[in-house]
């Protein structure tokens, strides 16, 4: 059952004389909710874009399904159904949600470097698509208003919405929940749990919000200062006497 | 005041060629972080081609489609070859490669077609002069006005209208994003620098025609040009347009009553508006279109 889409191999990034991450290694299973937690500094970004294509690993090995991507391009990754968001907000704010979707709605139909018009089936496919995905996450009101004037959850979910645009089977997402108000993350929290429910799809995210993380996630990975400092199921992870000194005990007490 | 009208012309078409190499240089700058230097030596390089195709007996229209598409494959090489390495870094190394550029080009030139100005003159069918009613008017002249703006307002179409254009307003906003929804990031920046030479190769033929060509002439048109890309506003495609005809005009018209201060003319208008308007006529950060 357990089928391996994502595997990350002993991945090392340096940033000159810091060593960011530094020989971690990470398996994320078809059809799964994983996060990556840690405290501040922990290199969970810097892991983050190592794995997405945004850093070059110094060394280490990425496959996804299968195939070796640690070298390729970010489109080619893309393009073989890995979608991510960022920590601080990506949207395109001038443009309207429906433009900000059709972008990578354009991507997938590798219609993006094409100069001639598009014709009417496809034109009808990428109009049911980007319908489909403002119903999922609920912004069909908002559809041609810019971005920019949406609260600060609906353009997370604007975003989330982007990332699905590629037509993904793996979504990464960078710290989905980060300057959320408290309402707003349960919306989120929301839509993220639907991607794992009615879309099939494996989610790896990384976030500081504790409650988010075990009440979502399948499987959690701990990093510290750049390595890692323990994996398992949120039960165990709240049960890890090292996790608790290094992260979480703080926090739980903060949130309580 | 019949004298000041055609001064006011020719005002405007001087002034529609900084907004052209103004919006060419945008385009790079806005997407890359890319200051382009070089840009007025791939001007010259189009006129020098074209004035090439010329002499050896081709047609002057051939020459004027032929000439920018040479200069794009040249532009579109360097892009590849040594600007791209830079992008990661600082737009200071990409503007010292492109100054370094642009004095390797002029010796260039200097050695190829020597260091005085050649001699280019319009197709004979756009020599002599259309009555415009008030006044005559060189018909080279109206051919050029009709050309750049032609070429103004199909950028225009192509940024508002096109997938690809939508991409780059994307872009300029967010390269990092625009990556993350599977666009090929490195093929746009080099779709993009190549559009920005194509607009700086058509403007280059035309004003070797109408300006004069040596090996200086395209950087002559870059100074303005920058100072077009302040005025109107950085990322501003209103106001490269805008601050260009302005600053085409306030040269054409202090030359006719104050020639001593036809050089200094755009450096003060520039210093005004930056008083009253410190991001210029348009400015908007960081976004084009």
């Amino acid at each position: 059952m357990s089928d391996v889409i994502f595997q990350a191999e002993n991945i090392v990034k340096h940033f000159g004389g810091v060593h960011a991450v530094e020989d971690v290694s990470l398996s994320v299973i078809a059809g799964s909710i994983q996060a990556i937690i840690g405290p501040n500094g922990a290199g969970k970004s810097t892991l983050f874009n190592a794995l997405s294509g945004f850093y070059k690993c110094d060394s280490g090995k990425v496959t996804f399904k299968g195939v070796d991507i640690t070298t390729a391009p970010i489109h080619r990754r893309i393009a073989m159904g890995m979608g991510r968001t960022f920590q601080t907000s990506s949207i395109f704010p001038n443009l309207s949600v429906y433009d900000n979707l059709l972008i990578g709605l354009q991507s997938a139909a590798n219609l993006a470097f094409r100069f001639r018009p598009v014709d009417a089936t496809q034109h009808k496919t990428i109009e049911e698509k980007a319908e489909r995905l403002l119903d999922f996450v609920n912004l069909k009101a908002s559809a041609h208003r810019p971005v920019a004037e949406l609260a600060h959850g609906s353009q997370r979910l604007c975003e989330i919405a982007m990332s699905l645009s590629t037509d993904p089977v793996l979504v990464m997402l960078d710290e989905p929940m980060a300057g959320l108000a408290h309402a707003e993350t349960t919306r989120v929290v929301e839509v993220i749990r639907k991607l794992h429910s009615e879309l099939g799809l494996t989610v790896l995210f990384v976030e500081h919000n504790m409650r988010v993380v075990l009440s979502l996630a399948q499987r959690i990975m701990v990093l510290d200062r750049g390595r890692v400092l323990a994996e398992g199921t949120p039960a165990e992870i709240s049960a890890n006497e090292a996790v608790r000194d290094a992260y979480i005990g703080k926090e739980v007490i903060e949130s309580v | 005041m019949a004298h000041v009208a055609p001064e006011i012309f020719n005002g405007l078409i001087l002034g529609a060629f900084f907004a052209v190499v103004a919006i060419g240089l945008s385009l790079i700058m806005n997407l890359t972080g890319t200051i382009n230097l070089a840009h007025g030596s791939f001007m010259t390089l189009a006129g020098y081609l074209a004035f090439a195709m010329v002499s050896a007996g081709t047609n002057w229209w051939f020459a004027l489609a032929a000439a920018p598409i040479l200069t794009v494959i040249v532009g579109v090489a360097v892009e590849r070859t040594l600007i791209r390495p830079l992008y990661r870094r600082d737009p200071v190394y990409s503007l010292l490669l492109t100054f370094g550029l642009s004095l390797i080009a002029e010796e260039v030139y200097r050695l190829i077609w020597g260091t005085n100005g050649v001699p280019f003159s319009p197709p004979p069918s756009l020599q002599g002069s259309v009555s415009l009613g008030f006044t005559d008017f060189p018909a080279f002249r109206l051919f050029i006005a009709g050309a750049l703006l032609v070429i103004i307002v199909a950028l225009v179409v192509f940024l508002q209208r096109t997938r690809l254009g939508l991409r780059l307003r994307a872009a300029v906003q967010d390269s990092e994003m625009i990556a993350a929804l599977g666009t090929n990031t490195q093929l746009l920046y080099m779709l993009n620098f190549g559009l920005g030479i194509l607009i700086a190769g058509v403007a280059g033929v035309l004003a070797a025609g109408l300006l004069g060509l040596n090996p200086q002439s395209g950087n002559a048109l870059l100074m303005p040009a920058f100072v077009t890309v302040i005025v109107g506003g950085m990322g501003s495609l209103l106001g490269a347009v805008a601050g260009g005809l302005l600053i085409g005009v306030a040269i054409s018209v202090t030359t006719l009553f104050l020639p001593a201060f036809s050089e200094i003319v755009m450096y003060i208008l520039m210093a005004v508006i930056l008083l009253i308007r410190p991001r210029g006529l348009f400015g908007e950060e960081g976004i084009f279109g």
